[in-house]
């Protein structure tokens, strides 16, 4: 078995190095790359590639920063700091680089359709930053898959897909192909997400900067997109599908679910969640959700009645039962499903009004 | 072993790092599992001398790399084959048994491996029939269309892709002893890895990641290769050529100074193309005259090359010019590979120009953003598209390159298109 | 879990027992991929090869139900090769010979021949597990979902505390919950031995305490468990059922037995967002609720970390949430509690509870909060059992092989155990309703090993009736490798096919969890 030992970005032990940034001295934890030492400092310098939960990759050269004795620009994302370094991470000269490598990107790049955010449109709104020139665009792509679309005219080649599915999913689901212009990212072999060891879980869709990759189910049938990512309001919430607890957050936009997300960097999930959790959400809004109370009649069917006619048919029920057989012959089952605060009141149905300790939920683990 | 004859001696695969420093530097790392590469991935336009070094001295190479392995403390060693060079193989494959049996080189060696290439690259071209001197100009004249073939390769007619042969993938790091060699007492297994055929993976790191069977593309420097290379361990990676002359240099038989002469692929409208022993220095009209037979009849130069596609070209007027470290870089360029094509007219060196960039813009890994889009705007720039008006970001493109790149292909590659406005574009040089 | 998600990816060797980590929680499986990526061991103790265990260092493919003298031999080993933590064992544990003289009852070649695996392949592993300075265990319901589930349990806590392996930072015994909310619901009371916080019913001064709280006498009589009431409903114990967000009748084993009781209960309250099984047949009153994103509250999460659940959207059409019903559930029967808000009823739940006391909604805003968290200014607790086991000493418990409750026999001579997929999630009623997850796996299956399909006959894809003691279900056939012969593998998510019309009665005397794991049956083509 193939053993790979990472030297991940966040690797840092507990000793400290001091080095000059920008005429300032630093000190930070031995390990640190130079990214993460100028964040700490303060300066803000930009990433494309860089995901703090993939190793270092070096490719998008957005965020160059001038290194003395160095024959060029080196990237802060996977250079590590070493002692007594002199660098400079905002400079006239840094400044034109960046600009240019924006131009480069966005040269070849059109905007996403705006399910996700597109970190390169926000740098270049920000910095004025316009493609002097366009490369042809690749050619369209369409897969039967329901949860992933890809859009690869949108798409920078930063690979922070490709590495999260290698790195993360471990399940190498997405390549990055060719060379060059012919370069470009596909799932494995150029099958359907449904063919390959994809596992549907969208983190790769959570890295890309460039919403190339989105969710699908935030585009109606005929193409249109529900919401922009910005025009959803996020709600920060708990993933209901097993014990791992994910935190993640519920895109919503006209009392619709428009998609679910996660942020890196939040709960213990750090913002990977697996393919229920990220997309197993039309049950909310399905045609089958029960919308009032029935009650069953005389002939054994369900209907519909009112809040208070059921409220009035349990009183009764229960009363009845509590006094011929007694409280303890009242069972109550909640599923491990429901918050705490109703399991907590349920019981105290239970034990407070009702009068007995018969509650209890399947499966104790 | 003392090394102080290689003084001198700089690699001779293009980037032309000091040998001796290189074997030192392997030497000096602690631990006993170090490896030696035989960098055989001969892939700059216009360079044959490896592949003909291969054919008629290929013993003195393996000789030169068991040396290097002895120095440095190194076990295991691989010759890293350009795959277009199927009839190499064979002649390597025998030499490394022959050597086997001399007891230079422990049991065990000569298995052949194969390195990764990128998904989706089309197949190695079919090399039977064709010279050197041809073969070496081939993935460039042939995907790119040029007009006039360099060398013998006119002759040859029709090219078809072969699938990639041969071999099984580098298991990810073997282990388990490596039985002495008899005759040195020294360890020393070596293989033969076919390359993975694309012009990157003769960059030394590129080389490493196709070998541990990921895409191509080059590592960030540092760790440099004597720090980590194969599997991390540490590495010696030479050029085919630079072995030779260590293992000529260390046994006596160069009766010249290390560094003092190279062999030169003289290739285009020459007399007789071929690979020639000659002093650094010389000029390359010296070069064409003395050793390459004079012009073809009739051939008036339109444009040249000094050491292969990435070193530009340079106008006929400058034949003279010292073929020297510092007589090329009073040119604005390097000797690079020592491959020198010269072009007659009516070839337009601007086409010539725009082959080498589209090449580039091709061949580029696409790992990172300046080289990928910055060779292909540049390849358009130099084609003329109308796609392409906007000259007055040249600049500022071609810096990025320069200074954003990751590896000598990107950074090295703006060379070509500054070196043409320099010499042959009425139009201001771009700053 | 005594430790916490995150440390897993710092383990240096990973005993994973009876959970396919990568289909049934994905996620917490990052973090053991990435511990495997950075070399660490891995140790599956599996029937089946899952993706985990064929990256094992060591893949145990044990035969259903042996788990107990698998771990013995550990400890056999562990014992014999004095690679146990003496020191620890000496000072910080009780009841340690009584184990050991039970752990030398299995050589690793007597347990070898039982669990069908190899001798040499348990000492490996027996001696991986204990000479890792960084070992943690790892364990779903592939051990508890069994007779013995209780015992299988102990028998990796001996383990843990015959080594030392307890109480550091990835270090420590981790059972992984299946549901979401498991933890918390066991946390907050939904127990019939224990109030809120783990405070038994039995002791007076609790009740007493409870009673005050809640203005009324708290009944002092333990009340029935899970399977106690499912059998209480033919025995006359249990008359009505309010059932919260549960489908029994799919969800509990040996269906048909669980159909028969219900058909003699009186009176069923389902509280639910769909019609399931239970409520469709049986309710007689069924409450539209809530789903997780229409309402406030907590869940806690399998390493014991509250967090909170925000209200994202209304609920649809009359539908309320959970909490406003069972607030006017209880004024329907007389008792004014008031508004329903979340938060108040939190904050009932931690002054009540000593090892909540500390968790508040306010302090979970940014990243939740381990329990025990006793006070205010207290960080959460991210690893259990520090310097020395909770209770003070471990406790060791001598155990011992205990057959299934069915074993394979001629007339049935397969043995089935079931498990969870990747895509789908318990009875699939939500997951069946999203067309991009079926489009991955619309229906159930059952592996078979290529053996035993050559034997029989049969391809992948083929339809094939699967017969127990108790019923039959038709299914689709998938012929793989991943299962030994002999042994058969069923996802339980899908309602045409229910695995759980064929499991049995089996059940842990001490806890009564169901065995899902083993039932013996037989193919009919
Ligand atoms: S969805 Fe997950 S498994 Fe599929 S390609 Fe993306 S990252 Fe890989
Ligand atoms: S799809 Fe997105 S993440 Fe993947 S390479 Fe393209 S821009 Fe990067
Ligand atoms: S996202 Fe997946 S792993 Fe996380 S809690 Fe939900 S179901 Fe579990
Ligand atoms: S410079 Fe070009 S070849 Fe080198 S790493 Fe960058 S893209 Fe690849
Ligand atoms: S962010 Fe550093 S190179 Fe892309």
């Amino acid at each position: 078995m193939a053993t790979l030992v990472l030297l991940g970005g966040g690797a840092c032990m507990k000793s400290k190095i001091t080095f000059t940034l920008d005429g300032q001295t630093i000190e930070v934890p031995a390990g640190s790359t130079l990214l993460e030492a100028c964040r700490q400092a303060g300066s803000e310098v930009p990433t494309l590639c860089h995901d703090d939960r993939l190793h270092p990759y070096g490719g998008c050269r957005m965020c160059l920063v001038e290194m003395e004795g160095a024959p060029r620009l080196v990237p802060a994302c996977k250079t590590q700091v070493q002692a007594d370094m002199q660098v400079r991470s905002q400079s006239e000269k840094l400044e034109r680089v960046r600009t240019t490598i924006a131009q480069m990107l966005l040269s070849e790049h059109t905007p996403g359709n705006g399910v996700q955010e597109d970190q390169l449109q926000s740098y270049a709104k920000k910095n004025k930053v316009e493609a002097p020139l366009r490369f042809a665009s690749s050619a369209a792509w369409e897969d039967r898959n329901r949860f992933l679309g890809f859009d690869p005219q949108a798409c920078i080649l930063c690979d922070r897909c490709v590495r999260y599915c290698d790195e993360v999913m471990q399940c190498s689901a997405l390549e990055h192909v060719g060379q060059g212009s012919q370069a470009r990212i596909q799932p494995t072999n150029g099958q359907s997400f449904l063919d390959t060891s994809c596992e549907l879980c969208g983190g790769c869709i959570s890295t890309c900067p460039t919403g190339a990759l989105y969710e699908k189910q935030a585009v109606d049938a005929d193409g249109k997109v529900k919401a922009r990512v910005e025009q959803t309001e996020k709600t920060r919430t708990v993933c209901t599908f097993c014990g791992v607890g994910c935190v993640l957050d519920v895109h919503t936009h006209q009392r619709q679910v428009v998609k679910i997300s996660a942020e890196a960097g939040v709960g213990s999930n750090d913002g990977h969640l697996c393919n229920k959790g990220r997309f197993a959400w039309q049950f909310i809004h399905h045609p089958d959700r029960l919308q009032q109370p029935l009650l069953r009649n005389a002939d054994g069917h369900l209907q519909a009645a009112s809040w208070e006619q059921a409220y009035a048919r349990i009183r009764e029920g229960f009363t009845r039962i509590q006094n011929q057989y007694g409280s303890d012959s009242i069972g109550f089952l909640a599923s491990s499903r429901c918050t705490n605060e109703d399991v907590y009141t349920l019981q105290k149905l239970a034990r407070a009004v009702i009068g007995t300790n018969n509650v209890h939920s399947c499966a104790a683990t | 072993m003392d090394i102080r004859c290689l003084e001198g001696l700089r690699g001779c695969g293009g980037a032309g790092f000091a040998a001796a420093f290189k074997w030192e530097a392997v030497r000096r790392e602690a631990g006993g599992d170090k490896v030696v590469i035989c960098n055989a991935d001969e892939g700059e336009p216009g360079t044959f001398k490896d592949g003909w070094l291969l054919r008629h001295h290929v013993q003195t190479i393996l000789r030169g790399m068991q040396k290097a392995a002895q120095h440095c403390g190194a076990t295991r060693g691989f010759v890293y084959l350009r795959p277009e060079y199927q009839a190499h193989g064979g002649i390597l494959l025998e030499a490394i048994a022959a050597l086997v049996e001399e007891g230079l080189l422990s049991a065990g060696s000569g298995q052949v491996y194969a390195a990764q290439s990128f998904p989706g690259r089309p197949a190695v071209l079919a090399s039977s029939g064709l010279s050197d001197c041809a073969l070496a100009s081939l993935d460039w004249h042939v995907q790119h269309g040029a007009q006039e073939l360099v060398g013998q390769a006119t002759a040859q007619g029709g090219v078809e892709l072969a699938p990639p042969s041969h071999g099984y993938a580098l298991p990810p790091r073997e282990s388990g002893p490596i039985p002495p060699a008899p005759s040195s007492g020294h360890p020393f297994r070596l293989d033969l890895c076919w390359g993975g055929g694309a012009y990157i993976c003769g960059e030394e790191t590129a080389l490493l990641e196709s070998m541990e069977g990921r895409r191509p593309q080059p590592r960030h420097k540092p760790p440099f290769p004597t720090q980590s290379g194969l599997w991390g361990l540490p590495t010696l990676i030479n050029n085919v050529e630079t072995f030779w002359w260590a293992e000529r240099l260390l046994t006596g038989d160069c009766k010249t100074p290390a560094g003092s002469h190279r062999l030169y692929s003289v290739s285009g409208a020459v007399q007789r193309p071929g690979v020639y022993e000659a002093p650094v220095g010389l000029s390359a009209r010296a070069l064409v005259e003395d050793f390459a037979g004079g012009l073809r009849e009739g051939a008036e130069v339109s444009c040249w090359i000094p050491g292969g596609a990435a070193t530009g070209i340079l106008p006929g007027s400058l034949l003279d010019t010292p073929l020297s470290p510092d007589g090329l870089s009073a040119v604005g360029t390097a000797p690079g590979t020592a491959a020198v094509v010269i072009y007659s007219q009516p070839t337009d060196p601007r086409t010539i120009a725009a082959q080498i960039m589209r090449f580039f813009a091709q061949e580029s890994c696409s790992q990172c953003t300046p080289c990928r889009l910055g060779c292909r705007a540049a390849a358009a720039w130099l084609e003329g598209s109308e796609a392409f008006p906007q000259v007055e970001v040249e600049a500022q493109w071609l810096e990025a390159m320069e200074l954003g790149s990751i590896c000598g292909l990107g950074f090295t590659a703006p060379l070509v298109l500054r070196q043409w406005r320099r010499w042959f574009c009425s139009a201001e040089v771009p700053a | 879990m005594t430790n916490s998600i995150a440390e897993i990816e710092d383990a240096d060797c990973m005993l994973v027992v009876g959970s396919n980590t990568t289909e049934a929680h994905p996620v917490l499986a990052l973090r053991m991929k990435k511990a495997l990526r950075r070399g660490a061991a891995l140790i599956v103790v599996d029937p089946r090869r899952t993706w985990l265990a064929e990256r094992a260092t060591i893949h145990l493919q044990l035969r259903p139900g042996t788990d107990i003298p698998l771990m013995n031999a550990f400890a056999y080993v562990i014992l014999q090769e004095g690679l146990a933590d003496f020191a620890y064992v000496e000072n910080l544990t009780e009841n340690f010979e009584a184990f050991a003289a039970a752990a030398q009852e299995w050589s690793p070649e007597r347990a070898a021949e039982l669990c069908g695996v190899d001798a040499e392949q348990i000492r490996r592993a027996a001696r991986l597990y204990a000479q890792t300075e960084k070992a943690g265990i790892y364990y779903t319901l592939g051990v508890t979902e069994h007779v013995c589930g209780v015992d299988n349990v102990r028998s990796l806590s001996n383990l843990a505390l015959l080594t030392g392996h307890l109480g550091r930072s990835s270090v420590g015994v981790n059972p992984l919950r299946g549901q979401n909310n498991v933890q918390g619901c066991n946390d907050v009371g939904n127990n019939p031995v224990f109030l809120p916080g783990y405070q038994l019913v039995e002791d007076e001064a609790t009740r007493a305490k409870f009673g005050q709280a809640w203005d009324c006498t708290v009944p002092a009589a333990p009340g029935l468990r899970l399977d106690q009431m499912m059998d209480g409903m033919h025995d006359g114990r249990i008359k009505a059922f309010y059932v919260m967000g549960e489908d029994p009748v799919v969800s509990e084993p040996h269906a048909k037995q669980i159909e028969s009781g219900f058909e003699k209960v009186e009176f069923v309250v389902c509280q639910d967002i769909f019609l399931n099984e239970t409520s469709r047949r049986y309710a007689d009153v069924v409450l539209p609720s809530t789903c997780f994103a229409e309402k406030d509250g907590t869940f806690t999460n399998s390493e014991r970390r509250v967090q909170r659940v925000r209200k994202a959207l209304d609920p649809p059409g009359q539908a309320r949430s959970d909490l406003r019903i069972l607030f006017e559930v209880a004024q329907a029967l007389g008792v004014d509690w008031g508004e329903p808000d979340a938060e108040k009823v939190w904050n009932e739940f931690a002054d009540l509870s000593p090892k909540f006391f500390g968790i508040r909604y306010p302090r979970l805003e940014e990243r939740g909060l381990q329990w025990p968290c006793p006070d205010s200014s207290h960080p959460g607790t991210p690893f259990l059992h520090e310097g020395a086991p909770l209770r003070g000493k471990g406790l060791f418990y001598p155990v011992d092989h205990v057959p299934a409750w069915e074993e394979p026999c001629a007339d049935y001579p397969f043995l089935l155990t079931t498990g969870r997929t990747l895509y789908h999630y318990n009875a699939a009623t939500q997951t069946a309703r999203s067309d991009g997850h079926l489009d991955k796996q619309a229906r159930c299956f059952v592996e078979i090993s290529p053996d035993d399909a050559r034997e029989m006959a049969l391809d992948s894809g083929s339809t094939l009736r699967v017969e127990s003691r108790r019923g039959a279900i038709e299914v689709e056939v998938k012929v793989t490798d991943a299962v030994h012969p002999g042994v058969l593998w069923m996802p339980m998510h899908f309602a045409e096919a229910r695995a759980n019309v064929l499991t049995g009665d089996g059940k842990d005397p001490e806890i009564g969890t169901p065995e899902y794991k083993v039932t013996a049956v037989r193919l009919v083509r």
